[in-house]
């Protein structure tokens, strides 16, 4: 498969998804583009983590179709929508890196076994080879020196940082982070949102779901402003976010304008 | 001072100790086998299997054990199944044990956030490698400590085995100090019972400390 940097990673086509009764995303479309860092704001139940959580499709979905690096998410391809099944669901999260609100580490695991855990356990590679990767990413993410700790014992902003490394470690096309940064003390946010920096400046695909304002307007290529389960509004940062062309999203920017 | 009862009684009383072993090894067993399946059941998607497991342990666990024995002994050959005393011992001690496991076991898979198994399944995991690796080496590091103390527990319940006149240890020993009270002017039954007492502690003693290990470990 050969690919462009205008081949889009992520692409979402008219997605619905309801819990029950509840219809908490009413058609969504969304392209993703390699090297793309998307920042995706918008107000508290707007379906910011639900759109997240069905690209690497932790959640599933009544109609529309998502891809991932071609692949189909969740559905057969085509007209028959048939499910995957887990095995190829599976396969296409290898592919997709998920960082949570709270980290999620094992916590009966070691760092650094954190970090192999998807290599040694998914991609079936070596051991060794995957502890040296995993050491680098460590270091890359500024936990070395903690490898052989267990995640109990580190800080907030710590363990959130391993937990991008053990995303890393898979290698994915593109990474999904969803409010990393909410649960940490303020003066731990800082630090993760470096790393968050880096990676987007060495060319990773990133959708972000953020309150971060700051983070939004000086590292998104893109801002996409999502509530009641739509997109309103989407654009350069620079410009969307200076002048919201819609009330929904100048209000919305108003009330967090304090970040 | 004539100290030739000795002999005799500590020969009875070995035994009845190997009926006290045999007796907690195989309500153990059942214990934990059903215990372990009935908890599991408690993570079902089904409700009405929860309601039935909640059922199950809320009323073993609102018996005493000795009620059990003694309904399973006298119940059972009522419809038709003749049981020994063993049998009878066994199916009880299990029954009430496997309540405790089972509610030891439904805590320990609870007690996993869910998040764990997201976090495993978005880095590609399979389920099986999602429950190997991930959700059951937590869930047995909280499953053990209590488990292990409900071993202790059962280990003492099963001295109750006497009443429906099982030959267990203490069975034994109020056999000998009846033979002895009879036979002449002291029954010994301090020494006796002390020897009883101190059995079950050289038994349950090192799972306390077991469990209290591993509860320590837990806490990584
Ligand atoms: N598992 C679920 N079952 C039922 N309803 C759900 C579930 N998950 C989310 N919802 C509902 O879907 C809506 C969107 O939730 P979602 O978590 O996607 O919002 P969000 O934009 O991420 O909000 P926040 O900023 O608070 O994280 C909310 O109304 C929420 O209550
Ligand atoms: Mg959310």
């Amino acid at each position: 498969m050969t690919s462009t940097a205008s081949d889009p990673i992520v692409s979402v086509r008219k997605l619905h998804k309801s819990f029950d009764k509840l219809e908490v995303l009413k058609g969504i479309d969304l392209d993703v583009r390699r090297g793309e860092v998307v920042v995706v704001l918008g107000p508290s139940g707007s379906g910011k983590s639900t759109m997240l959580r069905c690209i690497n499709f932790l959640e599933t979905f009544q109609s529309g179709t998502i891809t991932v690096d071609g692949r189909p998410v969740g559905y057969e391809a085509g007209d028959h929508r048939r499910p995957l099944g887990e095995a190829r669901n599976a396969k296409v999260r290898e592919h997709v890196g998920m960082v949570f609100q709270s980290y999620n580490l094992f916590p009966h695991r070691t760092v650094i076994e954190n970090v192999m855990m998807g290599p040694v356990k998914v991609k079936k590679v070596a051991r060794a080879l995957a502890r040296e990767k995993g050491m680098a990413l460590l270091a890359k993410v500024g936990m070395d020196h903690k490898a052989d700790a267990y995640p109990g014992q580190l800080s907030g902003g710590q363990q959130q940082r391993v937990a991008i490394a053990r995303s890393l470690a898979m290698e994915p096309s593109v990474m999904l982070f969803d409010e990393v940064t909410s649960a940490l003390d303020p003066e731990l946010v800082g630090e993760v949102l470096k790393v968050m920096r880096g990676l987007a400046q060495e060319g990773m695909t990133m959708i972000v779901v953020t309150h971060e304002m700051g983070f939004a307007r000086q590292v998104a290529d893109r801002v996409v402003f999502m509530d009641g389960g739509v997109i309103v509004e989407e654009g350069a940062p620079g410009d969307i976010m200076a002048a919201p062309k819609t009330e929904r999203f100048g209000n919305f920017l108003s009330r967090n304008l304090d970040q | 001072m004539n100290e030739a009862w000795i002999g005799p009684v500590v020969a009875h009383l070995g035994r009845g100790l190997l009926v006290t072993l045999w007796i907690s090894l195989l309500s153990v067993v059942v214990a934990t086998v059903v215990g372990i399946a009935v908890g599991s059941l408690a993570t079902s998607p089904k409700p009405a299997l929860r309601a039935v497991v909640r059922g199950y342990v809320t009323l073993f666990r609102g018996i005493p054990s000795l009620l059990i024995l003694l309904c399973v002994f006298f119940a059972l050959p009522q419809i038709g199944l003749a049981t020994g005393p063993l049998t009878a011992s066994v199916i009880g001690l299990g029954l009430w044990g496997s309540a405790n496991i089972a509610e030891a076991a439904r805590g320990a898979l609870f007690s996993i956030s869910p998040h764990q198994g997201e976090a495993a399944r978005a880095l590609g995991m399979s389920a099986r490698a999602t429950l190997r690796d991930v959700l059951l080496p937590q869930a047995a590091r909280r499953f053990l400590p209590p488990y292990i103390g409900q071993l202790t527990v059962l280990i003492h319940a099963s001295a109750l085995t006497s009443v429906v006149g099982v030959s267990d240890i203490l069975g034994s020993a109020r056999q000998m100090i009846e033979r002895l009270a009879y036979m002449g002017p002291d029954s010994h039954a301090i020494l006796i019972y002390g020897m009883v007492l101190a059995v079950f502690f050289a038994i349950c003693y090192p799972l306390t400390l077991l469990a209290d290990y591993a509860e320590r470990r837990l806490r990584v």
